[in-house]
């Protein structure tokens, strides 16, 4: 190795080595300058207009009003399990708090789609499950929430349905929500119902004896039971059926001209669910505990289409 | 061998005593350039206006100016250095070895100059800093430049060349068993100069070591000095651009108006007056009665490009960085810095 007496051969070797080093180091810097960056969360907030200087000041946010335990309103406050996932999104969006949220009421299951279509909400948090009919007009963030259909009796009645026979049975009025799974269900199963315009209005026929039960999601269901103990039951029914699991997967509606702000949603709540796996605390997990404890265990399901995105806080190992 | 390890010697005897008085003039050199920059920045920062500079110059604390920027400036510094230490440890042994085949350069090059003035124990701080503040992706060009900068070193050249090839091939074995995994990981997810910059460097570091030949050398030291500089320029822009102040968000609500949320930097705060440099330009004094709320916001440049770790360190941060985050490492986003970079955009 003695430096005089090194041959050629040894010391271009070095040379094209050394050569290469510096090619690559600046095949690096060209790659810094000129590498595309991927994503992010910012490019998606400005796509979707959440920067725009001439949008509605606030998030619009369409809700139930009178959906215990999902979306109702309490002496003037806005509460329930679907008001608290969307003042989850609407805070991760830059809208933190009621005062940077309007609540847009939704009176009936036909709204949902039209108050997207028509752009008087920027999203829809209501029961809203997502089905491949829908899919033709809205887009859909999630789910955030995998519920089964069910059926509710008043206490009275408990003797006289209990299975899908007695359901069946043309003494027996079932009510359901028109367009809803429910209805799906009961058409499958070739029980006899009538339809209404909101879950609403059949729990209020429900209440004055117009219908022996109603069926629709277990969670609104369990709502409508806590307002009146003992006076309602829930039925042990399985009304799935071989083609319909009865399953209802219920997801943030988002208009089908905003794909951003889809990607956006299903983007924080795959944020959630990844802290519920890793153990952490999450507001679904608070949330699910406030409001639908009485359905038993559960945990957040896993969103469909989760965009790949970068955030500020995408380096920590958390993330 | 010997006559290798006699080179330092050699050398030192074809050069002239060095001038009285350089240590100070390097030293004021250190000190004072990041003091100027420290100052040039301030200048960046308040949009290059005149009145907007003074008033920052006379609020902010030049100790923590010049901390900030020293901070940022580490990994450019030591950037600059080892550039300079390689190239000068690889002209060095190639000078050496011209004197000893009898045909000594005319001068010997200044960076190996450099190199020869330079102790062990400083190319190893020099190595260590470079070590916590480059981002991983670049470590492994610390491999080949370590070789090139300490082959003039007296410890280097005591070494057998089976102990070289010995050490070598260990540290090897120990990178590729740490790495490998996010080597695949880059392969996959095709993103090739990951790929070679984790993979090339260390496949190059035995290569590197050794003199090159005499035109090499000619080359080499008449474009490295200017190489040196523009590479130390084109790693000083982005330093120049890196805010210095940190970046908030104040929520300010006058009288009955919806809240207004300011993002920028906070100057100074008395007892009556806050002074907001936002981010957007301008200077604003907001009534410390009229904030109700204020929150450090990230910023942009702090969005990753790639999404590759080695292990559970993202290749984009440094080993603090990355040694930070596991200290902390859940890391909130306050809502409000969500609201985009629009000039005196309401609160949303």
């Amino acid at each position: 190795m003695n430096g005089g007496s090194l041959h050629l051969p040894a010391r271009m070797r070095t040379a094209v080595a050394f050569a290469a080093l510096l090619a690559l180091i600046l095949v690096a810097a060209c790659e810094k300058v000129t590498k595309d960056a991927p994503t992010s969360v910012e490019d998606l907030l400005a796509a979707a207009g959440l920067h725009d200087e001439n949008r509605p000041p606030r998030l619009r946010i369409g809700v139930y009003t009178w959906q215990r335990p999902m979306a109702y309103v309490d002496r003037g406050e806005h509460r329930g399990f679907d008001v608290d996932i969307a003042r989850y999104i609407a805070r991760n969006l830059g809208y933190d708090g009621d005062d940077k949220i309007e609540w847009v009421s939704i009176n009936n299951v036909a709204d949902r789609v039209k108050v997207l279509q028509q752009n008087t909400v920027d999203l829809v948090v209501a029961s809203f499950s997502i089905t491949t009919e829908k899919k033709k007009y809205i887009d859909f963030a999630g789910p955030y929430l995998i519920t089964e259909q069910s059926v509710l009796i008043p206490t009275a009645q408990k003797n006289a349905i209990t299975t899908i026979a007695d359901l069946k049975n043309p003494e027996h009025q079932v009510c359901t929500a028109t367009g809803s799974t429910s209805e799906a269900l009961l058409a499958q199963r070739k029980i006899p119902y009538i339809p209404l315009d909101s879950d609403l209005l059949c729990f209020q026929g429900l209440r004055k004896g117009t219908f022996h039960a109603m069926s629709t999601d277990r969670t609104i269901l369990s709502g409508f039971a806590g307002q009146a103990p003992g006076r309602f039951a829930l039925l042990d029914l399985k009304l799935a059926t071989a083609t319909n699991p009865g399953t209802e997967r219920l997801g943030v509606g988002v208009s089908r001209d905003n794909p951003a702000l889809r990607q956006l949603v299903d983007y924080f709540l795959h944020r959630s669910f990844l802290d519920q796996r890793r153990g952490l605390s999450t507001e679904w997990q608070r949330a699910y505990r406030e409001h639908l404890t009485d359905l038993g265990p559960a945990t957040q399901p896993r969103p469909e289409q989760v965009p790949e995105l970068v955030d500020f806080d995408s380096k920590s190992p958390a993330r | 061998m010997t006559a290798t390890a006699e080179a330092p010697d050699t050398a030192a005897r074809s050069e002239p005593e060095p001038r009285p008085g350089s240590g100070q003039l390097f030293w004021t050199v250190v000190v004072a350039v990041p003091a100027a920059l420290s100052l040039l920045r301030l200048w960046i920062e308040a949009g290059g206006q005149l009145q907007t500079t003074l008033m920052i110059v006379s609020n902010v604390n030049p100790g923590n100016l010049f901390a900030a920027v020293l901070l940022i400036g580490t990994r450019t510094v030591t950037m600059a250095l080892l550039a300079v230490l390689a190239l000068g440890g690889l002209l060095a042994l190639s000078a050496t070895a011209a004197e000893q085949a009898g045909r000594p350069f005319r001068r010997r090059p200044l960076f190996a100059r450099c190199a020869d003035a330079t102790e062990l124990w400083l190319l190893v701080a020099i190595a260590a800093l470079a070590a916590m503040t480059w981002p991983i992706l670049y470590l492994p060009l610390l491999l080949p430049a370590l070789v090139m900068a300490g082959q003039a070193t007296a410890p280097y050249r005591g070494l057998q060349p089976w102990e070289r090839r010995a050490t070598l091939a260990a540290l090897l074995a120990a990178y590729a068993a740490v790495t490998w995994p996010t080597v695949t990981e880059a392969w996959r997810q095709a993103e090739p100069v990951v790929v070679l910059l984790l993979v090339v460097p260390p496949l190059l570091t035995p290569l590197v070591s050794g003199p090159v030949p005499r035109p090499v050398v000619r080359v080499l030291a008449g474009a490295a000095q200017p190489a040196v500089l523009l590479l130390g320029a084109w790693a000083l822009l982005p330093l120049m651009a890196v805010p210095v102040l940190p970046l908030t968000a104040t929520t300010v609500r006058e009288g009955t108006a919806p809240p207004v949320t300011v993002l920028g930097y906070v100057i100074d705060s008395d007892d009556e007056l806050t002074a907001i440099l936002q981010e957007h330009g301008g200077l604003r004094y907001v009534h410390n009665d009229e904030i109700t709320a204020r929150v450090l916001c990230p910023s942009p440049d702090e969005l990753p490009v790639y999404r590759i770790r080695v292990h559970q360190l993202h290749v984009e941060d440094s080993l603090l960085e990355a040694w930070g985050r596991q200290r902390r490492p859940v890391s909130v986003t306050d809502a409000v810095c969500r609201g985009g970079r629009s000039p005196d955009r309401t609160s949303l």
